[in-house]
């Protein structure tokens, strides 16, 4: 019995992270390519459309300014420019602030959301600003992002050139990367996971996610999806599916590129990956009951993808590690042998590499205080993915039984929607 | 270039030509080798053994020596140096002198040993009293040496321990051993005309195994070249688990490997003293009787396999380990043994010994006869016999003896302390084995709590090759699931030129097609086990014994370990490139 539960949760993990592998090989060769085609597609000199930019902004009078900043610096002919902040129900002097720059500058809006039309969360406001704004082109920056000054021409140039795309998205970067450990470790991440997980999926499946920033929708797409779900905890991933199942698919772009502030301390972060992993969870029991109806395969794909992910992973990786503490004190019998140790340090050394390929993609961050941190990654942080699903799964279980309301939790303060945590490298 | 085709049938040819010449040396080697320990005798060399100890009496070098030239001859005789005279030297073919220590041997011993005009063998110390023949040496000052090597035919192999030996220069003759120190080498083993010497008093492990090797150029006994190995199913008793022993004896069975199963009759749980006979448990009997008519040697591996408190498989069975004597009084009776001085008088103390030792005897021969009894009452016929943990007493042997013609494993060197105990390289019929041939265990076990089994086991067959017909002796225990097994038979498979003992062959039974139809329960009726519980069962198995989840592991690592090369190529080619990229970069930032 315990020798089948080894297999079982040896194979699920394993075709975890041989699929992780071949998606850092996908990556990897999206790296090599995705510029290729921008010196064409800038010759093809196409009229610019009209884009607005879209910000939710709920009490940010730390970061809203600055943001804006970012905005106007953009390098887009500020003819063809709206931006709009969506103050949502502010008590600060978010709004203030957002005021004062639409009082200089024409083409900064500011949109106002007052009871009862407030306070629904990210996707309320989006669609508050989707409703007054003009734009051909919809581009979603969160409250606390610094895009580059081409970001948005980027975002625009893939759209245009490339038809059968309906959402564009770029790459984002953690500017307080170098503050704590904490902040180091996140950094590592998302440069994984958008290298693995974004390029790696769009190179093989064309599958991208909406990483909730630093993205272009057409407006004639999100017209037709009827806006945001504002009951989605992960409104991206959900506008993902959607947006699939419309027969569209999302190009990843990283060479527009925005960089945002990520959590700088542990009980912050804990709340957003909570958040996050929930609204995943939501997601994958939404669609897995109409998984065969789905038009895009490939989206299907990712829903098993996310499954596999948050359910059957992570179960292996728990039974396993249940496995190897009771084997510590009982004797299981176990027929492992020398391969599973083998395979074991390979997980380990298949996670470093991976890891150090996505850094050696960025140009300065293969140092040598990174590598350590990477070596650490492993056995400290990538381990407490564990405990935050178990705990999401816990709360909506909770939720489900006792039939709860879902609530937006805002990220405090470094606010930054972005999407499923890459699954952490596991031992078996 | 020539074509593919003829590529191929060149290399059938090759193929077929080395499967032939491997398959002749293979037969002329086994027959030479069985040969060369169970002789009749009657060609054989009768050897004296003179020896010089500290205490007059037979060592543990002298017990080594012992078994070492059992291998060589049953003729053996050994007598302490003072007691050397000129009759025991009728009729004997070679004299070999040990001097374990320094000290001017008694003139009569020395005038013997002169007179001797045959084959003298002198080791250690005082070989430069026995006269004109050892003037081709010079003794100097004693040398440390770290590896040690033939001058030709096999690798030189390093020593553990640095081992002091006799620094002897020559003048003549031929080196048999060296000696290393660095990158200087000693003369360990010399001969000159019919003369020879070994230059250390150590003859204990690990010496011993060189100069097994060297003394068939001694004694003029070539032996081919080539190894035997002995394999033991170990330790199983009437609490084995059925499918694991018939797994492990039906691989081997299946790749016609013969084997021993070392067999304990009855089990005993520790806490609940409960006794489990071997005839309790039908399913495992009837494993065994297919085994054993598969080839199978079944070997008396004690009847309890412990003497005192301990589970089966713990304790010493004819020893008794916690007073280190042997076993003189029921294991319940604490009294602890009485030295002389409690006794009044010699005889008495003498009487009470006499006592003792008769406990011993009848203990034991009761423990034999018994395990014996219930076996063969199963139709099970043990070929050979194996001390629990190698341990029993000199008169211990002689008992076994009366029942037994084979040993196995290794050997207790004295009277007095367990933990001397050891094997030779190769089988052997010493002196004090009372006719028994021992198949010695040489390399050990798989051991799952070492981080490295296969290795350890590795390094030890390494040395016992240095010795030309050297047994690879070693066993495993069939609990650890058959995949061990198989990685320790296939590393046996890699060793050129070995050849698997059969000891049911050597010890000349013959095991009938037919199982005889002595008295054995019946099988209980078993409860029908549920179909879940069978599947379960099924799927188990199937990953347990079928190789290609093994294979689909093994591939899962060959392609990772690629992944892995890849990606770090990858890496640094990023690495490389990171100023272009920077350019580049600048370029569509802007």
């Amino acid at each position: 019995m315990a020798n089948l539960l080894f297999y079982l949760s040896l194979t699920v993990i394993w075709i975890m992270l041989l699929y992780h592998m071949f998606l850092m090989q996908g990556g990897y060769f999206h790296y090599l390519r995705y510029a290729r085609s921008i010196p064409d597609w800038e010759k093809n000199e196409l009229p610019k459309p009209m884009v607005s930019i879209l910000i939710p902004a709920h009490n940010e009078e730390v970061v809203i300014e600055r943001t804006i900043k970012a905005m106007l610096r953009l390098e887009y002919p500020k003819e063809k420019l709206e931006i709009i902040v969506i103050n949502d129900n502010s008590s600060d002097r978010t709004g203030e602030i957002c005021d004062s720059y639409a009082a200089k500058y024409p083409y900064v809006k500011v949109v106002h959301t007052k009871p009862p039309h407030a306070g629904k969360g990210k996707s309320g406001a989006l669609n508050q600003g989707l409703a007054h704004s003009t734009g051909e082109i919809i581009v979603v920056y969160d409250a606390d992002n610094t895009p580059e000054r081409k970001a948005v021409h980027y975002l625009v140039l893939a759209l245009q050139n490339d038809p059968q795309a309906g959402v564009a998205v770029g790459k984002f970067r953690v500017v307080n990367a170098a503050k704590n450990l904490l902040t180091h470790f996140i950094n590592i991440e998302t440069i994984c996971f958008q290298w693995m997980a974004q390029a790696g999926r769009f190179f093989w499946f064309r599958v991208t996610t909406i990483p909730g920033t630093n993205f272009a929708i057409r407006r004639s797409i999100i017209e037709k999806l009827g806006g945001w779900d504002e009951k989605a905890l992960a409104e991206d991933t959900e506008l993902t599916i959607r947006v699939y199942n419309a027969g569209h698919y999302i190009r990843f772009f990283p060479a527009a590129i925005t960089w945002e502030q990520e959590p700088e301390n542990w009980k912050v972060w804990w709340k957003q990956r909570t958040r996050w992993a929930r609204g995943n969870q939501y997601v994958v029991l939404k669609f897995m009951g109409r998984l065969f109806s789905l038009r895009k395969k490939s989206i299907m794909f990712d829903l098993v993808y996310f499954f596999f992910t948050y359910f059957l992973f992570f179960l292996g990786v728990i039974v396993s590690d249940a496995l190897f503490v009771t084997n510590l004190f009982v004797d299981l019998h176990l027929e492992v042998g020398i391969v599973a140790m083998i395979l074991w340090i390979l997980a380990y050394f298949l996670y470093v590499t991976e890891v150090m390929i996505a850094l050696s993609i960025e140009r300065t961050e293969l140092n040598a205080k990174n590598f350590w941190i990477v070596l650490l990654m492993y056995f400290t942080y990538s381990q407490l993915w564990i405990v935050l699903v178990l705990y999401a799964l816990y709360l909506e279980i909770k939720r489900v039984v006792f039939r709860q309301e879902l609530k937006w939790y805002k990220t405090e303060r470094f606010a930054a929607e972005k999407k499923s945590v890459p699954p952490t490298e596991r031992q078996v | 270039m020539p074509s593919k085709s003829s590529i191929s049938t060149y290399n059938k040819w090759v193929r077929t030509a080395v499967s032939l010449i491997m398959l002749l040396t293979l037969l002329t080697g086994t027959a030479d080798k069985l040969l060369a320990a169970g002789g009749d005798g009657a060609e054989e060399p009768n050897i004296l053994v003179v020896y010089t100890t500290e205490t007059g009496t037979i060592n543990e070098d002298v017990r080594m020596l012992d078994l070492v030239l059992g291998h060589f001859s049953t003729r053996l005789h050994y007598v302490a140096d003072a007691e050397l005279t000129a009759r025991d030297l009728n009729g004997v073919d070679y004299l070999v002198y040990y001097g374990d220590f320094s000290q001017h041997l008694p003139s009569h011993t020395k005038e013997v040993m002169r007179s001797f005009t045959g084959t003298l063998l002198a080791m250690g110390k005082n070989a430069e009293q026995l006269g004109e023949r050892f003037s081709f040496l010079t003794w100097n000052e004693q040398v440390s040496i770290q590896m040690v090597s033939k001058p030709q035919g096999v690798d030189p192999v390093q020593l553990d321990i640095n081992m002091p030996i006799e620094g002897v220069s020559m003048e003549q003759g031929e080196v048999l051993l060296e000696g290393w120190k660095g990158i200087y080498a000693y003369p360990l083993m010399m001969k000159h005309g019919n003369t020879a010497y070994f230059a250390s008093t150590s003859f204990s492990s690990p010496l011993s195994l060189f100069a097994a090797e060297a003394f068939h150029d001694v004694f003029g006994i070539p032996h081919q070249p080539g190894h035997l190995a002995l394999l033991r199913l170990e330790d199983v008793h009437p609490q084995s688990d059925p499918k694991l022993v018939l797994e492990a004896g039906s691989y081997l069975a299946d790749k016609g490997i013969p084997y021993v199963i070392a067999l304990i009759p009855v089990y005993t749980n520790s806490e609940t003293k409960e006794l489990v006979h071997l005839k309790d448990r039908p399913e495992l009997v009837e494993v065994l009787r297919t085994l054993q008519r598969r080839g199978a040697s079944i070997t008396l591996h004690g009847y309890m396999h412990y003497y005192r408190d301990s589970e089966t498989g713990e304790g010493s069975e004819f020893w008794d380990m916690e007073n280190n004597t042997p076993i003189s009084k029921p294991p319940e009776d604490t009294t602890p043994i009485k030295e002389r001085y409690e006794w009044p008088s010699q005889e008495e103390y003498e009487q009470y010994q006499a006592s003792l030792a008769q406990y011993e005897e009848t203990y034991i021969k009761s423990r034999i006869e018994s395990g014996i009894k219930e076996l063969t009452e199963l139709g099970l016929v043990p070929v050979a016999f194996e001390a629990p943990h190698y341990n029993m007493s000199q008169s211990g042997y002689q008992i076994t003896s009366r029942y037994f013609s084979y040993l196995l494993g290794q050997v207790q060197f004295n009277q007095t302390d367990w933990h001397q105990m050891g094997a030779p390289p190769f089988i052997s019929k010493p002196a004090f084995l009372h006719g028994m041939t021992l198949l010695p265990e040489t390399v050990g076990y798989y051991d799952p709590h070492s981080p490295t089994p296969m290795q350890d086991i590795r390094e030890n067959a390494q040395q016992v090759r240095f010795v030309r017909d050297g047994v690879i002796g070693m066993f495993f225990h069939p609990y650890l699931g058959v995949e061990p097994l198989k990685e320790l038979i296939a590393y046996v498979e890699t060793l050129p030129d070995v050849t698997w003992i059969d000891v049911r062959k050597m010890a000349g039974y013959h095991v009938e097609e037919e199982a005889p139809d002595t008295a054995i329960a019946q099988p209980e009726t078993e409860p029908a086990q549920s179909i879940e519980a069978e599947l379960i069962e099924k799927i188990a198995t199937f990953l347990r014994e079928d190789s290609w989840t093994q294979r689909i592991l093994w591939g899962i690592v060959a392609l990772v370990t690629c992944m892995v090369l890849l990606f770090t190529l990858y890496t640094w080619r990023n690495r490389a490139n990171l100023r272009k990229q920077l350019f580049l970069e600048r370029d569509l930032d802007g």
